[in-house]
């Protein structure tokens, strides 16, 4: 198993060596560079074309795209990550100061949307063809198919204007950092975070449970004269999770991903803002790092699910 | 009690399966005893409500289907049970199951929960009869019982999954989990046809011993002839949901007294006869279950029809000891001999 994991993430390498080159050159192929976005268009017919040149040499935007890619290879090999072109500051202090704030709504999502999806999705599957399994399943088609952004401007207009639940936005009131003390703020935007994805889990373990409720060990387990619960719990889900498991490791990206725009709307402090931000005004390392945090999650989350279905399931063997 | 006294008595079991928004009479009208330390087989091609029998007194019919009428008593030792009359999934009915009737199904590829070890899945009947018994007894004890279905190396077999036996040990623990507690009744419904020959003969030998060892009253649910030879003390011969002919196995053997066991047994290919013999298979196919003849059931494919077969369906009529049959011209099956 050891040796699985280790072989697994040297096959990360060459993968991260090869999208980071492609997020590289995406950035290059935009029009305009990160000096057009510094200097103000009325100010722009005012500079000289010598001030321009000199801003890009000490940017180190002179140099040949290939030259400056390597060079930012380089440095994050020596555990530099650069600086913010605009402000100077070190993009890893940028992405400190922020992550924690994404991670916190990313993984409040998570949990609602496994928690809930899977304990809606088995209710649903025991009920079948009730009333509430018919309520479930068409809020779980609209769940799935609005945007997440449609329910966060929902979500403030009744939670927040209407009935004064929760705040409007932001992570913190000034000086109340303890976590009880912003919960308020985390709720609504990690409910709304999660609804797509609790559908999604809900939709899935519904149909994963009928799968195999309908499978002979489940008559098998009924045979012995087990009570309800535990053929439907102990034999029937615990071989359904294995399919769900795989399904909310895969979403995992999707869930950072929404969290870009689940902070605009709740002005949420965290990396979505800071990463949009640096891509409008092509603030290369920025963009660089967070997409390469981006894709390094996206891997991770795939080798995560790898060793879960090995865990859940005896049949899947590592290698 | 007599060594003959039956365990369990069907009477008049009706079931009905509503699928589609039909009606599909699946058993109409079929009665049996099992008895103690006999063998009660029941043959039949597929669809002809064989498995759904089985499932009724387990009370372990799919949804969408019930009893319609008749009765399944189970002679316990603290008097009838009328099974039947149980909640489905109720308390009298869970310690029933498992306990007093056990079952084996037919394919063991699935019948055993893939993610739980054989160890486990035998452990939990063990300790759901015996609420006391402390998991570490209950491992002995299935140790003890895959030894006894001639499993080699049980202490270390009992710790793995199911994907890790073949096909054979699958099946001989299931019978292991199934004997588990000692039931009175098994049920094994086509336990073999998953299985290729030679496992079957072992699994059948360890079938016998229970009979003959344990006393355990044993309804074999098969469509191989040569089983029935092999291992039937009765049998019973069902064709769309109705026991046409019921006997010893001397009785159904020797003596067919219905049209359809007739066919039956003169459509199997002997060994030794050679790829140039010829079969006699029965003519045309089973009916859609939704689209009856009239009368009986078997008219439409039988030689012996006559005008009266499709008006109605024959009453079962006694042609001597335990020997009946559902046809009005079995006298003269009788005499056109084997």
């Amino acid at each position: 198993m050891v040796s699985y994991i280790l072989r697994k993430f040297l096959h990360l390498i060459p993968m991260l060596f090869v999208i980071s080159f492609l997020i590289y050159l995406g950035i290059e192929l935009m029009p305009g560079d990160a000096v057009d976005f510094m200097i103000s268009p009325d100010e722009m017919a005012t500079v000289s074309a010598e001030a321009l040149a000199q801003m890009r040499s000490t940017l180190g935007l002179d140099k040949p795209f290939p030259v400056r890619y390597f060079i930012w290879l380089g440095n994050l090999l020596r555990g530099d990550f650069g600086y913010s072109l605009q402000s100077g500051v070190a993009v890893s202090t940028l992405v400190m100061n922020t992550l924690p704030a994404t991670l916190e709504l990313s993984v409040a999502a998570l949990l609602i949307s496994t928690l809930a999806g899977s304990f809606l999705g088995v209710f649903s599957a025991l009920r079948k063809n009730s009333i509430a399994d018919n309520a479930l399943s068409i809020a779980g088609m609209i769940g799935v198919a609005i945007p997440q952004f449609l329910f966060g401007l929902i979500a403030i207009i009744v939670f927040v204007f209407n009935l004064g639940w929760f705040p409007v936005g932001g992570r913190m009131a000034p000086g109340q950092e303890a976590f009880l003390q912003r919960f308020e703020y985390l709720v609504l935007p990690a409910i709304v975070l999660g609804l797509s994805m609790t559908a999604g889990v809900m939709r899935y373990s519904r149909a994963s449970m009928l799968d195999s409720l309908n499978r002979d060990y489940v008559k098998t387990a009924r045979s012995k004269g087990l009570p309800e619960w535990r053929v439907n719990l102990v034999h029937g889900f615990r071989v359904a999770c294995t399919p769900v498991a795989v399904l909310i490791g895969f979403r995992l990206p999707m869930l950072i991903g929404g969290a870009v725009v689940i902070e605009q709307i709740f002005q949420w402090p965290g990396l979505g803002v800071m990463f949009l931000g640096a891509v409008r005004s092509q603030n290369t390392p920025i963009v660089m790092m967070v997409g390469f945090f981006s894709v390094l999650l996206v891997l991770l989350a795939s080798i995560i699910v790898d060793i879960l279905t090995a865990i859940l399931d005896p049949r899947i063997k590592f290698n | 009690m007599n060594t003959n006294a039956a365990i369990i008595t069907v009477k008049d079991l009706n079931v009905n399966f509503y699928t589609n928004q039909r009606c599909n009479r699946v058993i109409n009208g079929v009665s049996f005893e099992i008895k103690r330390g006999r063998t009660l087989c029941i043959v039949g091609e597929s669809g002809c409500g064989k498995s759904v029998t089985a499932n009724a007194i387990m009370q372990l019919l799919p949804e969408l289907s019930r009893i319609e009428k008749g009765s399944i008593t189970y002679h316990g030792s603290d008097g009838d049970i009328r099974i039947d009359q149980l909640d489905k999934n109720g308390k009298e009915m869970r310690k029933l199951r498992g306990k007093d009737i056990a079952i084996i199904f037919q394919d063991p590829m699935t019948a055993l929960n893939p993610v739980y070890t054989v160890g486990f899945q035998i452990n939990e009947m063990l300790q759901a009869h015996n609420p006391r018994m402390s998991r570490k007894s209950a491992t002995e004890k299935s140790i003890d019982l895959l030894k006894d279905m001639g499993i080699p190396l049980p202490e270390q077999r009992v710790n793995e999954y199911p994907h890790q036996f073949s096909g054979g040990m699958r099946q001989r623990s299931m019978i292991a989990m199934a004997m588990a507690c000692a039931p009175r009744v098994l049920l094994a419904d086509e336990p073999t046809t998953a299985l290729d020959v030679s496992i079957q003969a072992q699994i059948f030998e360890l079938m016998e011993e229970l009979k003959t060892k344990r006393d355990t009253a044993i309804m074999l649910i098969t469509h191989d002839m040569g089983v029935v030879a092999e291992l039937a003390d009765e049998v019973a011969v069902m064709y769309m949901g109705n026991i046409v002919e019921f006997g010893t196995i001397e009785d159904v053997l020797n003596s067919p007294a219905h049209p359809y066991t007739k066919a039956l047994l003169k459509s199997i290919p002997v060994l030794g006869k050679g790829k140039t013999q010829k079969l006699d298979p029965i003519r045309g196919s089973t009916p859609d279950p939704f689209s009856r003849p009239k009368g009986c059931q078997f008219q439409p494919r039988c030689d012996y029809a006559c005008k009266e077969c499709e008006v109605q369906m024959p009453d079962e009529t006694l042609v001597n000891g335990i020997h009946r049959v559902m046809c009005f011209n079995y006298l003269e099956v009788l005499e056109n001999g084997k």
